[in-house]
């Protein structure tokens, strides 16, 4: 072994290990300064032919960034995978290997190596079968292939989250984990009291307390209706915590359940954002509310909408209509009418033969 | 929408006042504002039949006429609104009776009835005569009349005294009031009656030419109008002069001793002796009625939120706003914005809402503890400030200062439930008077109204839609792709939605080009939500729906009608069991279950209509 090759590999190892305890890890870029400075050769010439010896060994690869040059180290399995390939193989790979996490559309590759589409065609199946590089699929562009090194995971652009499974929104990954987070959220939400409540005096308050029911969404008060002729029934219901009370679940706290929980795969990161989103919806779905710095669910609220959860068992999210309390409106059969527009006195639908009507009468 | 209105408001008017009635109406208003001679020759009925229903139904104030100065030919035109609250007569009555007893509401229910009324009739069609054996029982153990339900039973009038009392108790409250001229003529003619009359004084040479005229044009009919509505919302029966002439007894007027009128701790026992003036015209304000109703329907959805105590603490704040308002939304007043419109809003203090709250009511078990969940049945551990016991109604009765503090801090606690709830159902302004409470009142109906508009998405197109219409809502006009990535949805499922949600108008897009071909696929679609829009759509498909309810309850009457006339009958009234077979019974039973099914519904769409249309600015 010459001098050069030994003070190339030496100069390898200090940079792997440089490189591994950085913070970039593998990926760390290494400039010409920070090569001298390793104090193997004092001049640039030297350092340029070992680069080279490197670089000839396919170990260390040359960058631009920021219009400086640049170094990044291969590890040596797939530097002597790399040494074998054959040139056009080798620039299709280097190409690949640039975007790092991101990939590269197999368009792009012919367009910044200027190959012919057959020999591009060609490298890549034995950098395939060398198992170098991964087709993947990014949620941006389903269509297009896409290419990346198979060692790499591609990152959050191109997976599109952690709600995204093979380049697809994941409908179900979704679905269960609301569900979860509402539950974690609600058992924190209300405390459970029971409430002494007065039987109506008047008749009159009676028909508003009816109404009123008829609007809620949970039987947990309604349900109970004793006989007894007390003055009191006692009724388990949620009650309110104090005004100001902390503590409701906050985005951290969801975070960390959901972390725990282990919904999301290990590899995938999951941002505080991405939880904010997911809430965020259910608040649309109006099964939480923001309070303070945290969430509650709405009273009265268990678990996901079913047309969240009935994402799971595969139907299509028009056929959902949840048969929720609803008002006036939507209760009668008009409101629900698929020839409401049709319906008129006189006309060939009107109410007195109408047949939703007779339905909803019997019923 | 104008069409479904006029056919439930004929449908009404039928009921009510029989078919001529109803024809008459529904022609007038098909043609709109008409003459007499018009009007009949449109209708196709005998002159003298058109008459007497125009009569009638100006009494019942559900026909406005105006005779322009100039010419004397009178107009006549239909007051839609007043047709539509013949809808709302029950549940006006029951509003009134929880808050001021049953003789009040069988008042109110009976001007309804009459449209409006002079006092000496309305005291003749009594058939009173006594002048004093009513007195002795008469309202006098309630708390303030306003109290629902404590004190009142089912009493009926049997005094003049009694009568006059609860009149003056009406009027005091708002619920109803002193008819002017002006109430016979529509909107638009008092309108244009402003405009007339400051064109004379203000504009000699009758033009209005300029911007700057024009300005100040507007701002003094407006001003002219608003000048109008206040002398009659400002009439008071405790100041008018000529409102109250005599006390029973014959002597002179005394003052009724009230405490304020805004601070509302007065007694209404010295309305005892009080007697208005009996050539008096009164009617039903229903505008202050509809107030009554909207705090009927933002409890309800406090008791459904939050819990039914703070429901109950909040039913207290609202009375005591709803007497600093005379309708649920001034349409002449000028807000420089939003803010504006919010501070101008009424409130209330924390010492008021404990004077009149049931001071049974026990506020101390229905907030958690601090501990967190997982604490047993809810009860106090005793650490902190609240006391360690429910109240007792002892306690609370005792005269005792820290009873009372104590008292007013639990309220307090309730007030700030309400105000950290996301909904806003009140805003802290201050500590006066132990808190002070602004109910943001046009906010809290929008955010009501979206409910309701979503409830209506939610049944005809599902969850997913409610959640894009509230995204929509919330963050204004967004593309397809931004919308699936917020709703953490598939694009293409999503665009089904959108698409058969923009089929009936509910969303809708805004094409935006990416340069100027134009072409569809070059450009953005921008999904919206137009809140009034939807809430008017949704309007009219309630008035169509309720004219179906009407339509099928009596379809259904017909059809045991052969049953209903025999159970009529004079010989088998009072001898049911006599006449009626088991079948018989079991018929009637199911007619009466149907009829109930649907009237229910139909007052359960009223107040998704009193949401929806009264509740806020057109």
């Amino acid at each position: 072994m010459t001098v050069v090759e030994d003070q190339g590999a030496t100069l390898y190892e200090k940079c792997l290990a440089t490189a591994l305890s950085s913070p970039e890890g593998k990926a760390k870029l290494f400039y010409q300064e920070e090569l001298i400075a390793f104090g193997i050769v004092d001049n640039v010439a030297d350092l340029m032919g070992l680069c080279q010896g490197l670089m000839h060994a396919q170990l260390l690869r040359l960058m631009q960034l920021d219009n400086k040059t640049c170094f990044a180290l291969r590890t040596k399995e797939i530097a002597n995978k790399v040494v074998t390939l054959a040139e056009e193989e080798r620039m299709v790979y280097n190409q690949i290997e640039n975007t790092g996490t991101n990939g590269i559309w197999q368009k792009n590759i012919k367009q910044r190596t200027g190959l012919h589409q057959t020999a591009i065609t060609r490298a890549m199946k034995t950098l395939e079968t060398k198992r170098l590089v991964k087709q993947i699929k990014s949620v941006k562009n389903p269509a297009q292939k896409i290419y990346m090194l198979s060692h790499l995971s591609p990152n959050e652009d191109v997976t599109g989250g952690p709600w995204f499974s093979d380049g697809e929104l994941d409908i179900e990954l979704i679905g269960v984990t609301a569900d979860a987070v509402v539950h974690f959220i609600e058992k924190q939400s209300w405390a459970r009291g029971f409430v002494k409540r007065e039987r109506s005096p008047s008749p009159g308050m009676d028909g508003i307390e009816e109404a009123g029911m008829k609007r809620k969404r949970t039987d947990d008060i309604e349900g109970v209706h004793t006989k007894s002729r007390k003055r009191h029934d006692m009724v388990e219901t949620q009650i309110s915590f104090p005004p100001g009370y902390r503590g409701y679940p906050t985005v951290s706290a969801i975070h960390h359940f959901i972390r725990e929980s282990g919904f999301i795969k290990e590899d995938v990161v999951l941002t505080e954002g991405d939880i904010k989103g997911l809430l965020d919806v259910l608040v649309f779905d109006d099964r939480i509310e923001q309070i303070g710095n945290g969430y509650r669910t709405v009273r009265g609220v268990q678990g996901a909408t079913e047309a969240m959860m009935g994402m799971v068992h595969g139907k299509a999210p028009i056929d959902m209509i949840e048969d929720v309390e609803g008002n006036g409106l939507t209760q009668a059969p008009c409101g629900r009418c698929p020839v409401f527009n049709l319906c008129e006195e006189g006309g060939p639908v009107n109410a007195r033969n109408c047949e939703y009507f007779e339905a909803w009468l019997r019923a | 929408m104008a069409e479904h209105h006029a056919e439930l408001c004929a449908l009404l008017l039928r009921e009510s006042y029989g078919e001529l009635a109803a024809q008459v109406y529904s022609k007038l208003a098909h043609v709109g504002r008409s003459t007499l001679p018009t009007l009949i020759s449109h209708s196709g009925l005998p002159s003298r039949h058109v008459r007497i229903i125009i009569a009638v139904l100006i009494q019942q104030h559900l026909v406005f006429h105006y005779t322009p100065e100039a010419d004397g030919m009178t107009f006549y035109e239909v007051n839609s609104e007043n047709a539509y609250n013949l809808l709302r007569s029950g549940k006006i009555a029951k509003v009134v009776a929880d808050r001021h007893g049953e003789d009040a509401a069988q008042v109110i229910s009976n001007l309804m009835q009459l449209g409006h009324a002079r006092i000496d009739d309305l005291e003749g069609a009594y058939k009173l005569n006594s002048h004093t054996n009513g007195v002795s029982n008469a309202a006098t153990d309630h708390v303030n009349g306003e109290d629902a339900a404590s004190g009142h039973n089912a009493k009926k009038i049997t005094s003049v005294a009694q009568l006059h009392s609860v009149l003056y108790k009406l009027l005091k409250a708002g619920l109803i009031s002193k008819v002017r001229k002006r109430d016979f003529n529509s909107v638009a003619d008092t309108h244009n009656d402003a405009e007339t009359i400051v064109k004379r004084e203000e504009f000699p040479d009758g033009k209005v030419t300029g911007p700057k005229a024009k300005l100040a044009f507007d701002s003094s009919v407006f001003s002219l109008k608003r000048k109008w509505r206040e002398e009659t919302d400002a009439w008071d029966p405790r100041s008018a002069s000529r409102g109250i002439i005599n006390r029973s007894d014959g002597r002179p007027i005394k003052r009724a001793r009230v405490n304020g009128y805004g601070n509302g701790v007065g007694r209404y026992e010295e309305d005892e002796g009080i007697m208005l003036e009996g050539d008096m015209i009164i009617a039903v304000n229903y505008e202050k009625c509809l107030v009554a109703l909207r705090s009927q329907q933002l409890e309800r959805l406090a008791a459904r939120l939050i819990g039914d105590t703070t429901a109950k603490v909040y039913a207290s704040l609202l009375i005591l706003v709803e007497r600093k308002v005379h309708r649920c939304y001034d349409d002449l007043a000028v807000y420089a914005d939003e803010d504006h419109e919010a501070e101008s809003q009424p409130d209330s203090t924390t010492l008021e809402i404990s004077d009149i709250l049931d001071p049974r009511l026990d506020l101390v078990t229905s907030i958690g503890s601090e501990d967190g969940p997982d604490m047993t049945n809810g009860y106090h551990s005793g650490d902190d400030e609240m006391g360690d016991t429910p109240v007792k109604k002892e306690n609370v009765e005792a005269n005792s200062y820290r009873d009372r503090n104590k008292r007013l801090k639990l309220i307090e606690q309730h007030m700030n439930l309400l105000a950290e709830h996301p909904r806003r159902f009140v805003t802290k302004i201050g500590s006066l008077g132990q808190g002070q409470w602004r109910v943001n009142f046009p906010a809290l109906i929008k955010g009501m109204q979206r409910t309701e508009i979503e409830t209506v998405v939610n049944s005809r197109f599902g969850t997913i839609a409610t959640r894009i219409v509230r995204m929509l809502a919330m963050k204004g006009k967004l593309e397809e792709k931004q919308l699936a990535n917020l709703a953490l949805m598939r694009q293409k499922d999503i665009r089904s939605i959108l698409t058969n949600m923009q089929e009936v108008g509910l969303v809708d897009a805004q094409e935006v080009p990416k340069d100027n071909r134009r072409q569809p696929s070059g450009s953005y679609y921008l999904w919206y939500f137009d809140h009034d829009r939807c809430r008017q759509l949704i309007i009219s498909d309630l008035y169509k729906a309720m004219a179906r309810l009407i339509q099928r309850a009596q379809h259904e009457k017909d059809q045991y009608s052969a049953l209903i006339e025999k159970a009529e009958r004079l010989d088998v009234v009072g001898h049911e069991e006599e006449y009626l077979t088991a079948n018989d019974k079991n018929g009637l039973r199911e007619w009466r279950e149907k009829e109930e099914k649907l009237l229910t519904q139909l007052e359960r769409q009223d107040d998704v209509v009193a949401l929806l249309r009264d509740f806020s600015a057109q």
